[in-house]
């Protein structure tokens, strides 16, 4: 990684630090700030549309820690979001405990169901741990459809967070514990990456032979690995159930693991500033997908308005192949280049 | 890449320009009022099928309320949609961004996507019309207001009513259920009360999930448990899956099929299966008559703004009923403030006002009120013979089947 010119670290403390400047802390100050003020500027709209990605956020990141770092494919990690979602629901609606109790519960939760759905990982990779994780996308969202307790097909309604007597009932003062819980999210994900857990992660992703060589237990490590991404999708999960209010089944499909497993494509995989990048990037591209589609239809009606939504699709999967094609290390490596372009401009040493 | 002086000054120039594109307001002509209906329906999801109908229909419903009845009372009628893959959480972000854009009433496609909508819009002040709906949006009454057509487990009762009464056999009828296994085909089982006390057998109930092309399995069991007739609760295309397998097990013709009306598309079905679907009995929750004025009006709207043979597809009942709901709503509301003040809260005010609200027949009267979000309250019984949607039965009353 490039530093800024002049920028040089004496201890190792410093080397690994993620902010080296006082104009970098400047610059991350004044970003939380801004996301801080953010509800008092922007319209419902955005804030909701922030408050989909804080959530989508949380989970996709998970799903780095256990894809980008570990390299173990999982394209189930929508059926763990929904573990999260029933059990924080149940946890609140039926047990009445407090909202702020039930989120890292259902956490847990799901992250214990995440250790036994990782269990395969320990015999099988690649393809078939896929197929593995599809098995298990299925299974729990069949389980979850038929038990009485969670309601079946019909769903199950969720009470609002509350705080002593405030509820947090509109979408501003949810975008608060959103933003609260994604930068905790956020700080954890990237520490577990800087220290040793996550170095043997990476190992295990390099070459899992080798490292069980080196000495790392990988079936230790792959679980940690499994139980870690389980609860940032049990979490995210929660807070899904307590914001829409409303669970269902048929939320939590395939096609979504499929998207959050494109989300790191697309941002970079490996990359915790990568998976900012790529959900910001797919979520804004599918808002205004959303937006254009009728405008566009209404330009051509002979064609008629379903096709045009239906490009949306094509868009999101032509994205995921371009990026595959030309900048497979994501939007991440993109900005990389930019900041190292930028910092030796005009010259390069 | 060098970046000269000259090109970013040029670069400079061009942020600005974009700057003040996107701040200054568009110099347009003064419009005349608008009155926006939002709608959201899956164009991307499991029942994408039924979504593209309500998208074509829509845009010419909407010009033939504009351009032919004059629009609302002086008002143009502007038609907002988004696709929301039948997802609650995209129904929510179109939801956002129509308000955003004015909307004074949003249609919805599915019970879910009004279930988790109803916290928001009631915030929002904006009353929600679902084109489908389960009891539990709809009960305890609140801002979820069903037009047309009635409840799933209530059509399902009108299917058990006819069964009784076209029943001659000795023994009580037996009938079989299968369906998707979500709450579109699960809600029969809502029914249990009425199937009971109507001394109807259900010998097997089958659900599979949407994705399901392979039906054999309930009907095989159907065949086995000698049902005297079987219930299908799904939608297109899976009706034809059911009416292939049907045929290739034997099974169509020998043990009478009957469809629910409300999500399955009678000439989409029609159109793919062909002979298969010849004697298919659908219950469908309006009056289809050629007859009836409010057919007879549907299509000449269709033909007049079209220009083309008009089509009645059975499923472009939901459009027209949810747009002539919301439309009157808007009329009374405008009636009552003045067509510059309408809001969502007058047109919810105005929706509790339907009292025998004349839909041409198309349904019985529909009156609204304080405890009753239901539209619909009737079904009726239709045959494909020769290819024809045939009436087979009156208008069968149904209850409201309470969650």
């Amino acid at each position: 990684m490039h530093l800024p010119s002049g920028t040089y670290s004496d201890s190792y403390q410093k080397d690994m630090a993620v902010i080296h400047t006082r104009w970098q802390w400047f610059l991350f100050i004044a970003f939380l700030l801004a996301l801080f003020l953010f509800p008092l500027f922007g319209t419902t709209s955005l804030v909701h549309l922030l408050n989909s990605i804080g959530i989508t956020l949380i989970a996709v990141l998970g799903l780095q820690i256990l894809t980008g770092y570990t390299g173990q494919i999982s394209l189930g990690h929508s059926a763990f979001i929904a573990l999260g979602a029933y059990s924080s629901a149940m946890l609140s609606a039926k047990l009445g405990l407090p909202f702020f109790l039930s989120l890292p519960l259902s956490g847990l939760t799901t992250a214990v169901a995440g250790l036994l759905i990782g269990l395969p990982s320990l015999r099988i990779k690649g393809f078939y741990l896929a197929m593995a994780t599809i098995a298990s996308q299925f299974i729990i969202i069949f389980i979850i459809g038929h038990l009485k307790i969670t309601g079946g097909p019909y769903g199950m309604s969720v009470p609002q967070a509350k705080l002593g007597s405030f509820i947090f009932a509109s979408e501003r003062s949810y975008y608060y514990i959103v933003l609260i819980v994604g930068i905790i999210m956020t700080f954890v994900a990237l520490n577990i990456t800087r220290t040793r857990v996550g170095r043997a992660l990476i190992a295990i992703r390099d070459n899992d032979l080798a490292a069980e060589l080196l000495g790392i237990n990988i079936f230790y490590y792959k679980l940690l690995s499994f139980f870690v991404a389980s609860f940032f999708a049990g979490i995210a999960g929660s807070l899904q159930a307590h914001y829409i209010t409303v669970i269902h089944p048929e939320q939590f499909n395939l096609t979504d693991s499929i998207w959050y497993l494109g989300m790191i494509i697309v941002g970079g995989m490996g990359s915790i500033t990568g998976t900012v990048f790529g959900v910001g990037f797919m979520m804004i591209l599918r808002e205004l997908v959303d937006i254009a589609s009728p405008i566009v239809a209404s330009s051509f009606p002979a064609i008629g308005g379903s096709a045009f939504a239906a490009l949306g699709q094509i868009v999101f999967g032509l994205v995921i192949v371009l990026f595959l094609i030309f900048e497979p290390r994501g939007l991440y490596h993109r900005w990389e280049m930019f900041k190292a372009y930028y910092r030796l401009h005009p010259f390069s040493y | 890449m060098r970046i000269t002086r000259n090109s970013r000054w040029l670069m400079l120039l061009l942020a600005v320009t974009l700057l003040l594109i996107s701040v200054t307001p568009a110099c347009t002509p003064k419009q005349a009022k608008t009155i926006k209906i939002g709608q959201t329906m899956d164009l991307t999801g499991p029942i994408a099928a039924s979504g593209k109908i309500l998208v074509e229909d829509g845009q010419w419903i909407t010009k033939y309320i504009n351009d032919v009845k004059g629009g609302l009372d002086g008002a143009k009628l502007e038609w907002l949609w988004a696709d929301d893959a039948f997802s609650p959480p995209r129904t929510i972000s179109a939801f956002q961004r129509m308000k955003e854009d004015g909307i004074v009433v949003i249609i919805v496609q599915n019970s879910t996507s009004a279930l988790a909508l109803t916290p928001i819009a009631e915030r929002a002040q904006v009353p929600i019309i679902s084109m489908n709906a389960e009891p539990s949006s709809l009960y305890p009454p609140g801002w979820v207001y069903l037009a047309f057509p009635t409840a799933n487990a209530d059509l399902f009762v009108g299917a058990l009513t006819f069964i009784k009464q076209n029943w001659k056999g000795d023994q009580p009828p037996k009938i079989a259920i299968m369906g998707w296994d979500n709450s579109l085909g699960r809600s029969t089982l809502n029914a249990k009360k009425y199937w009971e006390d109507l001394g109807i057998q259900v010998v097997t109930q089958d659900f599979l999930p949407p994705t399901a092309v392979d039906w054999s399995t309930p009907l095989v069991k159907a065949r086995d448990a000698k049902a005297d007739f079987i219930f299908v609760s799904n939608s297109h295309p899976a009706s034809e899956f059911v009416l292939r397998d049907a045929e290739r097990l034997g099974i169509r013709g020998k043990i009478p099929i009957i469809m629910n009306g409300i999500s399955v598309q009678i000439d989409d079905s029609i159109d793919a299966a062909g002979a298969l679907t010849e004697g298919i009995y659908w219950i469908i929750p309006w009056n289809l008559s050629p007859d009836t004025a409010g057919i007879k009006e549907f299509m000449e709207a269709q033909q007049k703004v079209t220009g083309k043979e008009p089509r009645l597809r059975s499923s472009s009942m939901h459009v027209w009923g949810a747009l002539n709901v919301a439309t009157e709503a808007i009329k009374r509301a405008s009636k009552n403030v003045g067509v510059d003040k309408v809001t969502g809260a007058e047109v919810k005010k105005a929706l509790d006002s339907f009292k025998d609200f004349d839909t041409g027949g198309i349904t019985p009267p529909i009156t609204y009120g304080t405890d009753n979000r239901r539209g619909g309250s009737a079904v009726w019984a239709y045959q494909v013979k020769n290819g024809r949607v045939t009436p087979v039965s009156k208008q069968i009353t149904v209850p409201f089947v309470k969650p």
